[in-house]
């Protein structure tokens, strides 16, 4: 039990979010509050665990709308570390503002968070979060600005940059979306997550593209695919990229483009007709297994999202039925 | 030395109660002590302003750069480079652009740099007190005490260790004194330490001089002019020879799916071989012995070539002989050797006598071998009892 209590609860799917809020509420019941007297508390070791625990409880009561459980975890993490400590302060901010009435209280903690700001610009939690808020709020463009002055002074930081180049993408922008994932990249090269992200964001570039853009855009796409599947065998989102885009890809290869011959530019020269043709063969086989094995409950095929899993039904099944016809 | 003669010395009890057991208390609670009080003297180190933090990073950001470029397109690698090279000529970076240029002022007389030291003096303070205080009380009321014996035998170089405080030259050395049972807890009590305080506890001090002593030279003179190492980190930029991690990917994956099925294949061959070859251990490289041994008697042929040319031309201008005669003779030897060996490896090759051999019965044996060798070259003519293993055989 926990081990579910020490993951982040920002990743986990709403059904284990509701079982995490209520196993945590159980757990901080069950923590005793006696403490020895004054001079032999001093010699009882705290786990460190401990206080990660109640962070994710905490975040987990916040999406389960539990306001008391999370008030009384955020109570302890501030007897813990005190007011003036950087993630309690944004941990508070967070609780405010999921407990706001109306956008005239969330304005109050938007305030609240300029004038944090203005005190310690490097409180880097607070800025993250004033992002947030602000792009929750629907000021994309402000979000955008806050955001970009963020990467600034901070251009290292890998998150802020993936959310930089969502707030892009929501947007439109998405040569500055792919600049954004590109400065991810830099810094988590392997992440094989950011690869097909920034797959996707090329593909829905070349999709605007006409003519020769759009194959060469699409083949940079089908190359980020690759390489995220490289990098870990069974994820889905990368297959199901690379299927898409090389189904795309193919018809326009097929046309003999007398441009294509003049780059002689590696990255950007077109793959040939076969190995595209091999590669989506190569995705639709793993994207088959994958769904079978996910189907059959076998013990470690159950990490995919039910949606991914539908929609790569979907895409297998139009295969199938254009074949048919 | 009293010689196998055991010394005996009979020991008040009340020395165990009320110098051993308090000297090992009394360690023990300083560590405590020790523990706490430096936890309350460290300050925290100070926020970094906004200014130096942004110019850090940035130039983490260059050095992910260099390290990761691999990652991007030649394009969005050399606008980046680009950016960073006029960006640091500029000295966007720079916490302190007005500052570039001039010269590094005296750490000593910044105010965070002192803060630093004022943190690492009180540090030693905690340190430094509570041990002089014991090691005076030790002194003051322990001294000169024989306290315990170890339970083992040592070598008489310990005497200077255990027995601090005794001046007694014939005393075993495994009489421990008072002063030594000080010294012993206080390097060797850390164990305990890290059970009642948990691992990363300050409460010996001797780890906490090794660290300073490895950190030592960086407070003082670690800052260096940080427009330079801008300047330096754009030139690693400008000669990196870029290539994308993307080039080829599509046969590399394509490569390892094919690869996995031909791995699984060739595996499953190799232990198939590795089973038929178990009965014969002579036979790993016989592939190459072949080739070998002819290259071999090819060299031979050439140098015996050569050289016969040479003495020919010597002999033609009147110059003396320079031992090449021997050599050839020798050569000619090795050569009858080393075709011999070729066809003791391959079967087309046919053994061969020299003229120099006159024993005629191994010039029969080995036209009988060749004679063989035929045989089992065309073996619907084989229809003798020859046993290829003798034949092979040396």
């Amino acid at each position: 039990m926990s081990l579910t209590l020490l993951q982040p609860a920002t990743s986990t799917s709403p059904p284990s979010a509701i079982s995490l809020s209520r196993a945590g509420t159980n757990f901080i019941k069950s923590q005793s509050t006696y403490t020895l007297p004054w001079p032999l508390s001093l010699l009882a070791n705290e786990s460190q665990e401990k206080w990660q625990i109640y962070e994710n409880v905490f975040l987990a009561c916040l999406r389960t709308g539990d306001h008391q459980s999370a008030s009384r975890c955020l109570e302890k993490l501030v007897d813990r570390f005190g007011k003036s400590n950087e993630r309690v302060i944004a941990l508070r901010g967070l609780f405010q503002e999921a407990t706001a009435a109306d956008d005239a209280a969330l304005g109050e903690v938007l305030k609240q968070y300029d004038q944090f700001i203005v005190d310690d610009p490097t409180v880097f939690p607070i800025r993250k979060r004033r992002a947030a808020l602000l792009r929750s709020m629907g000021k994309l463009n402000e979000a955008v600005v806050a955001l970009t002055e963020l990467v600034d002074v901070s251009p290292t930081d890998a998150e802020s940059w993936a959310e930089l180049a969502d707030c892009y993408l929501t947007k439109g922008s998405f040569e500055q979306a792919v600049f954004c994932l590109e400065e991810v990249l830099l810094v988590t090269p392997n992440a094989w997550n950011m690869h097909a992200r920034l797959g996707e964001v090329l593909f829905l570039r070349a999709n605007d593209a006409e003519g020769a853009e759009k194959a060469q855009g699409l083949a940079e796409a089908m190359r980020r695919f690759c390489r995220s599947v490289e990098l870990c065998d069974d994820y889905l989102r990368g297959y199901y990229g690379l299927k898409l885009s090389t189904n795309r890809l193919i018809p326009l290869l097929s046309i003999p483009n007398s441009k294509s011959g003049k780059s002689t530019d590696t990255a950007s020269a077109l793959p040939s007709q076969a190995t595209v043709q091999k590669l989506n063969q190569l995705a639709t086989l793993k994207l088959g297994d994958i769904l079978r094995r996910s189907k059959g409950d076998q013990k470690t095929w159950d990490g995919y999202s039910e949606a991914e899993l539908i929609a790569a039904k979907e895409l297998l099944d139009r295969d199938s039925d254009d074949v048919a016809r | 030395m009293a010689g196998p003669v055991e010394q005996q010395i009979h020991r008040d009890p009340a020395l165990f109660y009320w110098i051993l057991l308090p000297i090992t208390i009394v360690m023990i609670l300083t560590g405590i002590l020790r523990h706490y009080l430096s936890t309350l003297l460290t300050t925290t180190p100070k926020k970094q302003t906004i200014g130096k933090l942004r110019e850090q990073r940035s130039l983490l950001r260059a050095q992910n750069l260099r390290q990761n470029y691999a990652q991007i397109s030649l394009q969005s690698f050399l606008a980046r480079k680009e950016a960073f090279v006029v960006g640091a000529k500029e000295g966007k970076f720079l916490a302190d652009p007005d500052a570039r240029g001039k010269a590094r002022p005296n750490p000593m007389t910044d105010p965070a740099m002192m803060e630093g030291m004022m943190g690492m003096m009180k540090g030693n303070v905690a340190m430094m007190v509570p041990q002089s205080l014991i090691m005076g009380w030790i002194n003051a009321f322990f001294s000169g005490y024989v306290i315990m014996k170890l339970p083992f035998p040592l070598t008489p170089q310990f005497k200077q260790m255990l027995q601090a405080g005794v001046g007694t030259r014939d005393l075993d050395v495994r009489w421990v004194s008072s002063l030594s049972w000080y010294f012993l807890t206080l390097f060797g009590l850390q164990p305990v330490y890290n059970f009642i305080l948990g691992s990363n506890n300050a409460a010996n001090q001797m780890q906490q001089q090794m660290a300073q002593a490895q950190m030592g030279a960086n407070p003082m003179g670690g800052a260096e002019d940080p427009d330079k190492i801008f300047a330096a980190e754009g030139e690693n930029l400008e000669v990196i020879d870029h290539w994308c991690v993307l080039d080829g990917v599509e046969e590399r994956l394509l490569a390892r799916y094919e690869g996995l099925s031909k791995a699984r294949h060739a595996e499953l061959q190799a232990e198939a071989e590795a089973n038929h070859a178990e009965d014969n251990t002579d036979r790993w490289g016989a592939d190459e012995e072949l080739p070998h041994a002819e290259n071999y008697r090819d060299a031979i042929v050439q140098e015996r070539e050569d050289r016969e040319a040479y003495t020919a031309r010597c002999y033609d201008e009147g110059e003396g002989d320079e031992g090449h005669e021997d050599r050839i003779e020798q050569l000619s030897a090795k050569k009858q050797l080393a075709n011999n060996q070729m066809a003791h490896l391959g079967v087309d090759y046919e053994y061969t006598g020299s003229m120099s051999d006159v024993d005629p019965g191994l010039q029969k044996e080995l036209q009988q071998e060749n004679k063989d060798r035929h045989w089992y070259a065309a073996p619907e003519d084989k229809g003798s009892d020859m046993d290829l293993e003798d034949s092979d055989g040396d």
